[in-house]
C-alpha cells in the first residue's frame, strides 16, 4: 500500500522503507536474513515490518549491548 | 520415513533428517573439544564457537533495545562468511526467564548459520516476513515455503540442541515440572513443554533413531528416550 501525499508525494509505507534497507544491504553484501516471530495471528505486514525498522533504528541510535552468554567450557577458552 | 508433522505446516523429512545431523555433527564438535560435554545448560558460547569453526563463519551478537509484539529476533548473513544475531533486550518480565529467551533466539538464529543450504537463503527479508505471516495463518496439511520451512527447522534443531534428547525420559519420569525443567536446561518453559509433547516427542525419536544420534553423553547414551 503506498499513501499519496496532497500533491502527489509518495509516503513510503514500513514495508516500502524495510525492502529499501534490505536492497542497501544486500549491496553490501547480504545474503540471507531470517527472523524469529511469535503471536502472528493477528499480525499484519506493515506491523512486523515497522518492528524490523524499530531494530534497525534502535541499531542506530546506539541501543545496543554485545551479547556474551559466558557460559563457555571449553578448555582453552 | 515418511513426512514428519509439526504444528499446522509439514516440513519434509529429508530436510528435517539433514538438520537433526546437523544437530549431530554440532554435538560431536562441541564433545571434542568441551570439558563435561554432557553438562547442562548447554554453552550458547560453545555452540556458536563449533559453528563457526565448522562453516567458516564469524558470528557477531547484539541485545537490541526496541519495542516489539511480533519480532524477537533477526539474523543476517553475508557473503565474506560473517554473521549477525539481533536479539531483542526485553522478552519477559521474569529475569531468568528474559534470560533463557536470549540463549534461546540466539541459538536458533545461530543454527539457521549451520543447517540453512543455499537454496534457502533470501535477502528480501521483506518476502520472508511476509511468508512467515501467510504461513501462520494456513491449516492442515501444506506444502510450506522455503523460509518458513526454515524457521521450523531451525527452532526444532535449536530445541534438540538445548534440551537434548537423551534426558527426556528420565525428566519425565522425575516429575519434575516444566518451570523447574526450565531453569534446569536454562531455556524458556515454551521450549520445555513442546519438546515434551507427544508430537513432537514422537518426531524426534524417530529421527534420532533413523540417524542413530546419541546426545550429549557420545556413543554410550541412549537415544531412544
Amino acid at each position: 500500500m503506498v499513501n499519496v501525499k496532497k500533491g502527489g508525494e509518495l509516503d513510503m509505507t514500513e514495508c516500502m522503507t524495510l525492502a529499501s534497507h534490505f536492497k542497501d544491504l544486500a549491496k553490501q553484501g547480504l545474503v540471507d536474513v531470517k527472523f524469529y516471530v511469535r503471536n502472528l495471528d493477528e499480525a499484519v505486514s506493515e506491523q512486523v515490518c515497522s518492528e524490523v525498522n524499530a531494530l534497525y533504528a534502535a541499531r542506530s541510535a546506539g541501543k545496543i549491548k554485545a551479547l556474551n552468554f559466558e557460559d563457555s567450557r571449553r578448555a582453552n577458552t | 520415513m515418511t513426512d514428519a508433522s509439526h504444528g499446522t505446516s509439514w516440513v519434509y523429512s529429508e530436510k528435517l533428517e539433514y538438520a537433526f545431523r546437523k544437530v549431530r555433527d554440532i554435538q560431536e564438535f562441541v564433545r571434542t573439544y568441551v570439558i563435561s560435554p554432557d553438562k547442562i545448560p548447554v554453552s550458547i558460547e560453545d555452540v556458536q564457537w563449533a559453528v563457526e569453526q565448522k562453516y567458516g563463519l564469524k558470528i557477531r551478537k547484539e541485545l537490541v533495545d526496541f519495542e516489539a509484539q511480533h519480532i524477537r529476533g533477526m539474523m543476517e548473513r553475508y557473503e565474506d562468511g560473517t554473521a549477525n544475531v539481533f536479539v531483542r533486550e526485553y522478552q519477559d518480565a521474569n529475569k531468568d526467564i528474559n534470560l533463557y529467551w536470549h540463549r534461546f533466539i540466539t541459538l536458533k538464529e545461530i543454527v539457521h548459520l549451520g543447517i540453512d543450504e543455499k537454496e534457502d537463503w533470501n535477502p528480501d527479508g521483506c518476502f520472508t516476513l511476509d511468508e512467515l505471516i501467510k504461513e501462520n495463518g494456513y491449516s492442515g496439511i501444506n506444502k510450506v515455503m522455503s523460509e518458513t520451512q526454515s524457521e521450523h527447522l531451525a527452532e526444532i534443531a535449536a530445541i534438540e540442541l538445548l534440551y537434548p534428547f537423551e534426558f527426556r525420559a528420565s525428566d519425565i519420569a522425575s516429575g519434575k515440572s516444566v518451570m523447574q525443567l526450565s531453569h534446569e536446561y536454562q531455556v524458556p518453559p515454551y521450549v520445555i513443554a513442546r519438546a515434551l509433547s507427544p508430537n513432537h516427542m514422537k518426531m524426534a525419536r524417530a529421527v534420532w533413531n533413523e540417524i542413530r544420534g546419541h546426545g550429549l553423553g557420545g556413543l554410550g547414551s541412549s537415544p531412544t528416550g
